[in-house]
């Protein structure tokens, strides 16, 4: 017999609006970023992040308490919550930016992330957050690592399957790592970062949206959390990477094979 | 001494056609292979990963295959294996492009176009989510799944699966029966980008009845037959058809002759003939409009006629379908449908018996309003189709859409577009508010309605037709959609009233001119 569950689980789950993955980036006249003015969703791994949580609990059951979604920025990003709790999210907190603000790096998201962690906890216990691995727009790939540092917890980084146990307060993350995957037992409290490979986000169904806009959705400020989103670092300059210059066609293998030879590639 | 040939890395492939492909939303996937030794070791299991990719429907967004081939160590070719593998080469080239699913030549301008052109502003926030989440569901199915469909006649039923797996088809029944009790405005919506998502009438039409003849049943159904069908409808179990329409009788609603008899035992014998049903092929379910007393004996031709939502039972005696062949939107089946003496119990009557006009009228308003939508969605798709061809295919050295002749008349198109838009939606607005607010006249919807049917079925005419001709000669082929959405948009024109007796119903009910018919 299955021991009963000695805990449930209090899911935390951060999720970043992104420059949509199938929009095609354009560099701003002012060579100061991108131009924004553009289709935004979800960020794709903090999707499979939301996914898995939703995952975790139809495979716990009522083990899982409760899965929160968090997103940090300006106002539209209460859309990207909206997508969180249609996939299956119960409730959301938006630390909310003016819409003037830069958009915040990985330290100051992961101290703001702390600070919504240790303030959750006064409340029920935060036990896993899960989130991307990064966003695909600045691909920094830093904010669980430095989440897991600031709160002295576990971490579990590019995961492609996840297997929590409540009743031991343990987690069994299989890791992509070069040259295969990696498994390791982890304790709970644990952050875990998403790999592309851990699931497949489903779509929102019609009722679930719906449903959604009457789950709750706290707003809080980032004097709430008594962090600071100045930015560290200054960007000097975008520019857009030289034009490729296109390449001839070849007819078949032999032909490529003699350009290859005629442009100075040897054979190993 | 060459190195030896390495193992051959099909795992991997196979790999990555197992563990990525089904995440990726990828447009462009690329390979890069070593092959030591003899061509072979390509060539050989390609058929295999052709397959698997075939096998999985999740490649709607892959447009182009790159293999990167590194080959080293390429043993001397006699002239013979120099030939068989050129020809490998072309075969390979031509499977690759045509075997994959969501595959569209890049240079063919043959997807639809990811910018949208009509403007959204004053939509609700319930509009916009609908329109959000319905174009990513869509977009599993591009326009090449369309063109077959259409030119093999095959049903669309995935695209229903997709539809119903997420709950669309209750977008606008209760909640309390699994629906997302949303109105008619959200709706059309929905229809609206089915057709703009390329899929045009055969995407809108294969869910079409599903949505507004489930109304009338939704409404005037007891409790029984409500919890019997509609959640079978709505997760996409049984598929709905809407019987009203005559050989004999045509827009002539009233004078239509399919007679329901009542037995002694309480069921009906239904004998007579249906024309354009939609859909009637693959659905389990048909609501059915019958005379339950002659013409002759009532003393109005409105009344005597009763609704039914019945099985199409397909083995039972007495009922024969007949594809009717046509235009345009192939996909989906339109039928004649002949009963003799087809029995039906008595718990398949809608309402009350000798009601079934007042009742069936209910839904005719909102059938108007998804039509327009419809209309609407293929002439947008037809349009931005049509701009980006023009923007892009250069001849005399500049692109075409520099020509003002090219130019003005898809301007024009889309002004037309935009101003059946706000008819439309304004429509589906008033149809919801009249649901709630008993103050407003039925007539005032009727005339929304139908004024938003006609604009909206007129300006996406204009903007299908202009398509095909700014695409020129590419526009009479079927890669480039447009020749198929200009087949289907005259379904708006036509069905489910013609443009005329709309202009008649205008001139009587707003103009207050004598009746000419």
């Amino acid at each position: 017999m299955r021991p009963s569950a000695a805990r449930l689980l209090n899911i935390l789950v951060p999720v970043k609006r992104a420059v949509d993955y199938a929009v095609k980036i354009r560099v701003n006249p002012q060579q100061t970023g991108i131009d924004l003015n553009v289709k935004h969703s979800m960020n794709p791994f903090d999707e499979i992040a939301v996914e898995e949580a939703v995952r975790l609990r139809e495979r716990l059951k009522d083990a899982v308490q409760s899965i929160k979604a968090v997103t940090i920025g300006p106002p539209k990003a209460a859309e990207t919550l909206r997508t969180a709790l249609a996939m299956g999210a119960d409730s959301a907190i938006h630390v909310e930016l003016p819409d003037s603000a830069p958009a915040p790096e990985p330290l100051g998201v992961a101290k703001a992330l702390r600070a919504l962690v240790l303030k959750q906890s006064a409340e029920e216990k935060v036990d896993l957050v899960i989130l991307g691995k990064q966003a695909i727009d600045d691909d920094a790939g830093q904010t669980g690592q430095m989440l897991a540092g600031l709160l002295g917890w576990g971490q579990a980084t590019f995961a492609s399957k996840v297997d929590v146990d409540p009743s031991t307060n343990e987690a069994v993350v299989m890791r992509e790592i070069d040259g295969g995957s990696e498994e390791i037992r982890c304790r709970l409290p644990l952050v875990v970062t998403t790999d592309l490979r851990l699931n497949e986000p489903r779509y929102a169904s019609l009722p679930n949206i719906m449903k959604a806009k009457k789950k709750p959705l706290q707003k809080l400020t980032p004097a709430d959390l008594g962090v600071d989103f100045t930015p560290l670092f200054e960007t000097l300059k975008v520019t857009e990477p030289p034009t490729r210059v296109g390449g001839g066609k070849v007819a078949n293998v032999d032909e490529l094979v003699a350009k290859l030879k005629e442009a100075g590639f040897t054979a190993v | 001494m060459p190195p030896a040939p390495p193992a051959w890395a099909s795992p991997n492939v196979e790999c990555i056609l197992a563990n990525v492909i089904p995440h990726s939303r990828l447009e462009t996937l690329s390979f890069s292979v070593r092959s030591g030794g003899s061509k072979n070791h390509l060539w050989k299991p390609l058929p295999q990963w052709i397959a698997a990719l075939k096998l999985n429907t999740n490649l709607a967004a892959i447009r182009e295959i790159r293999f990167i081939v590194v080959l080293y160590d390429l043993p001397d070719s006699t002239a013979d294996a120099r030939k068989d593998s050129e020809r490998k080469d072309l075969e390979l080239r031509h499977t690759l492009l045509t075997s994959l699913p969501g595959y569209v030549r890049r240079d063919g301008f043959s997807t639809s176009a990811a910018r949208r052109l009509m403007s959204t502003s004053g939509f609700t926030e319930n509009q916009l989510t609908v329109r959000e989440a319905v174009l990513t569901v869509c977009a599993q199915f591009p326009n090449t799944y369309w063109q077959e469909r259409d030119q093999n006649e095959q049903d669309p039923k995935e695209f229903h699966a997709a539809l119903s797996k997420d709950g669309w088809l209750g977008i606008a029944l209760p909640e309390s029966l699994g629906g997302s009790g949303l109105g008619i405005s959200e709706a059309t919506v929905m229809m609206q980008t089915i057709a703009e998502s390329g899929a045009g009438m055969q995407g809108a039409q294969s869910i079409h009845a599903n949505v507004y003849a489930t109304q009338p049943l939704a409404k005037f159904g007891t409790k029984h037959q409500l919890e019997s069908t509609i959640p079978n409808i709505i997760s996409g179990k049984w598929r709905v058809c809407f019987g009203v329409t005559e050989p004999n009788a045509g827009l002539d609603t009233l004078r239509l002759s399919t007679m329901a008899k009542k037995l002694p035992d309480g069921s009906y014998s239904v004998t007579g003939q249906k024309i354009w049903i939609t859909c009637a092929q693959v659905a389990s379910k048909m609501i059915l409009l019958a005379r339950t007393t002659p013409l002759e004996e009532v003393k109005k031709p409105s009344e005597g006629l009763s609704l039914f939502c019945i099985d199409l039972d397909r083995s039972k005696p007495g009922l024969e379908l007949k594809r009717i062949k046509k235009m345009g939107g192939r996909g989906v089946d339109a039928n004649e449908v002949f009963f003799e003496n087809y029995r039906i119990p008595a718990d398949t009557l809608i309402g009350e018996e000798e009601k079934g006009f007042k009742i069936i009228l209910h839904g005719m308003n909102a059938e108007r309003c998804l039509l327009a939508g419809e209309a609407l969605g293929l002439g947008y798709a037809a349009l931005a189709k049509a701009a980006e061809y023009a923007r892009t295919r250069v001849v005399f050295q500049r692109p075409i859409g520099m020509n003002q002749a090219i130019a003005h008349p898809l301007a024009d198109a889309y002004m037309k577009l935009e101003g059946a838009k706000l008819a439309t939606y304004h429509a589906a607005r008033l149809y919801d508010d009249s649901r709630n607010d008993a103050s407003m006249r039925q007539d005032a919807v009727g005339v929304a309605a139908n004024s938003a049917k006609y604009m909206a079925a007129e300006a996406a005419f204009t903007a299908c037709e202009r398509a095909v001709l700014t695409h020129g000669g590419m526009g009479y082929a079927v890669e480039y959609d447009v020749e198929r959405w200009f087949r289907e948009c005259l379904v708006p024109r036509i069905a489910p009233v013609s443009r005329e007796m709309i202009l008649n119903y205008i001139s009587e009910k707003v103009l207050e001119l004598p009746r000419s018919y």
